[in-house]
C-alpha cells in the first residue's frame, strides 16, 4: 500500500506522509508553504522553490519572504499566480 | 518572547543566491526577507548573528546591521544612563507613596448639613483624612464607629476607589409622631384660616364655623366635660388662602456666536488649578462650555482635566411676546403657590393678578383658596399655645 492510500485510510492529509508541498493562502497577499526543499530563485517578481517531486513557482509583485526556516516559508506580497513544474 | 531574546535587521551586501539563502535558512530562522537593489534585507534572532557571519565567510558578502530590537539592547541603553534610573526610581517611589495615601475623602448620601459636618469631624477623629495611609484604615471599624455614633443612619459603607475614600450613607426616614390614646393632647391649628366645620370626637371645642384662627391656636382642648385632661380628637376644616408669586422678564438677551472660538485644557490637582499653559481670553463677550474628566479615572492621582471651549458672542436685548411672558410668570406663581398648600387640601377658588416691576419684569400673583383639615394634635392638654 502506498503512502497516499495509507494517509487516506487514516484520514490524514496526504502531504503528511508523502512529504509533498502543502500550501495555505490568505487571499492573494500571503502564502504559507510547508514541506519545501529550498529556494531555487528569489526575486521581487518571482519565487521558485523545490518540493519533493514538484517545483513551485510564485509570480507577483513586491514578493518577500515573511519568514523562512527548514520546515516552512511564508511568501507575502501581491501574488498573481502559482504554478507547478516537474522537478 | 522575541522581545526578551532580541532581534536584529541586517542588510547583506553582495550577491546572495537562492541556494545560499536556503542554506542560511536551514540553520537560522529568518524573517521579513526582502531583496533590494544592492542585496537582501532580513531579520534574525540576536543569538544567530554570529552563526550568520560564519555562514557568510568567504562568500564575498558584507553584513550591515540596520536595526536592533528587544530587551538586551534596551538594557545596554539604560545601563549607560544613570540619570534615567534615578528619575525612574524617584517616580516609582512617588507613585508608591501616592497610591498608598488617601488623597480625597468624600461623603455622599447626606442631606442634612449639620449631619454632614458631624460625619466629617468624626472621620477626621478616626484618621480618615487626606494624607492618611490607606493601609492603616480599618474599613469595618470605621463603618461600625460611624453607625454607632449616628443611629439615624440605616446604612454606612466606606468605599475605596483608587486613592479616594467615599463614605456612603443612607439616612433613616423618621416615623410620624404617634401619641398614646390615653395621653392628654390638644388639637391646634396647623395654619391660619377661616373655620367652616368642627367635628369633636373627644375634648372641648373652642372654635366654631365662621371663626378665624391663627396658626397654633387651640381648636379642641384636651379637657372632658368633667374638667379632667383627656386625649382631644376631632376634625376641623378651614378655608385657607395661599399666595404664590412668579416673575418673568419682558426682555430677553439674545446671544449670537461670531464664529470665533478657542479651546484650552486645564489641569487641577485636589481642586487646585495648575496655572501653566492657560490661554488668555481676549473676547469681551463670550460663552464657555466645559468637558471634564479624570486622568486614569482618578486611579492613582486625583488629577482632573477640563477642556474648555470659549465662543465669542454678541449680545442684544429683544422684547418678548407679552402672552408668553404672562404665561411664564403665571406658571411660576402657580408652582410657588402649590408648594404652600398642605397635603389633602382641595382648591376651591383662585385669583390671578399681574403687575409690572419697572419696565423689565412682569409679576404674577396667584391666590389659591383651599379647604383643608387644619387640626394637629400636640402634647399637653388644657394649655393653650400660640406660635
Amino acid at each position: 500500500m502506498d503512502k497516499a492510500r495509507i494517509a487516506d485510510a487514516l484520514g490524514l492529509p496526504r502531504s503528511t506522509l508523502t512529504g509533498e508541498l502543502r500550501l495555505h493562502f490568505d487571499g492573494n497577499s500571503r502564502l504559507v508553504i510547508e514541506g519545501h526543499r529550498g529556494l531555487q530563485e528569489y526575486a521581487p517578481e518571482r519565487i521558485r522553490l523545490r518540493g519533493r517531486r514538484l517545483c513551485l513557482e510564485v509570480l507577483g509583485r513586491e514578493l518577500a519572504l515573511e519568514s523562512i526556516s527548514v520546515e516552512d516559508m511564508v511568501v507575502v506580497g501581491e501574488i498573481d499566480s502559482v504554478g507547478f513544474e516537474q522537478g | 518572547m522575541e522581545f526578551f531574546t532580541g532581534s536584529v535587521t541586517v542588510r547583506l551586501l553582495g550577491k546572495l543566491s537562492a541556494a545560499k539563502l536556503t542554506q542560511i535558512a536551514q540553520h537560522i530562522p529568518l524573517k521579513n526577507v526582502r531583496r533590494t537593489k544592492d542585496g537582501v534585507v532580513l531579520e534574525l534572532p540576536l543569538g544567530d548573528v554570529r552563526a550568520l557571519r560564519t555562514l557568510l565567510r568567504g562568500q564575498g558578502m558584507r553584513m550591515r546591521v540596520l536595526k536592533r530590537r528587544g530587551l538586551p539592547f534596551l538594557r545596554v541603553l539604560l545601563r549607560r544612563s544613570a540619570s534615567f534610573w534615578v528619575a525612574a526610581t524617584a517616580a516609582l517611589l512617588v507613585l508608591v507613596y501616592l497610591s498608598s495615601t488617601v488623597l480625597e475623602v468624600r461623603i455622599s448620601g447626606v442631606q442634612n448639613a449639620a449631619r454632614l459636618s458631624s460625619l466629617q469631624q468624626q472621620l477626621q477623629e478616626l484618621g480618615v483624612q487626606r494624607g492618611a495611609a490607606l493601609g492603616s484604615i480599618d474599613k469595618r471599624q470605621v463603618e461600625e464607629a460611624v453607625q454607632q455614633a449616628h443611629p439615624e443612619l440605616t446604612y454606612v459603607s466606606l468605599r475605596r476607589r483608587g486613592t479616594s475614600l467615599e463614605l456612603f450613607v443612607v439616612e433613616a426616614t423618621d416615623p410620624p409622631e404617634i401619641f398614646d390614646r390615653n395621653q392628654p393632647v390638644d388639637v391646634v391649628a396647623g395654619s391660619a384660616g377661616l373655620i367652616v366645620g368642627v367635628t369633636v370626637f373627644s375634648g372641648t371645642a373652642l372654635v366654631q364655623p365662621g371663626d378665624t384662627v391663627r396658626q397654633g391656636q387651640v381648636l379642641i382642648q384636651g379637657v372632658d366635660h368633667n374638667g379632667a385632661p383627656c386625649h382631644a380628637s376631632g376634625q376641623v376644616t378651614a378655608r385657607l388662602w395661599h399666595r404664590g408669586a412668579g416673575q418673568a422678564d419682558l426682555y430677553q438677551e439674545q446671544r449670537q456666536t461670531t464664529g470665533r472660538q478657542f479651546t484650552d485644557t486645564r489641569l487641577s490637582v485636589l481642586g487646585f488649578e495648575l496655572p501653566w499653559f492657560q490661554k488668555e481670553n481676549g473676547f469681551a463677550c463670550y460663552d464657555v462650555s466645559h468637558q471634564k474628566g479624570r486622568l486614569l479615572d482618578g486611579l492613582f492621582f486625583p488629577i482632573e482635566w477640563d477642556k474648555i471651549t470659549v465662543y465669542e458672542v454678541v449680545s442684544s436685548q429683544a422684547r418678548r411676546e407679552y402672552d408668553e411672558v404672562a404665561r411664564q410668570a403665571a406658571q411660576r406663581a402657580l408652582t410657588d403657590a402649590l408648594n404652600l398648600i398642605p397635603n389633602g387640601a382641595r382648591v376651591v377658588d383662585k385669583r390671578l393678578e399681574y403687575s409690572k416691576i419697572g419696565n423689565e419684569k412682569l409679576l404674577a400673583t396667584l391666590t389659591l383658596e383651599t379647604l383643608a383639615e387644619i387640626g394637629v394634635q400636640v402634647e399637653g392638654a388644657g394649655v393653650a399655645r400660640e406660635e
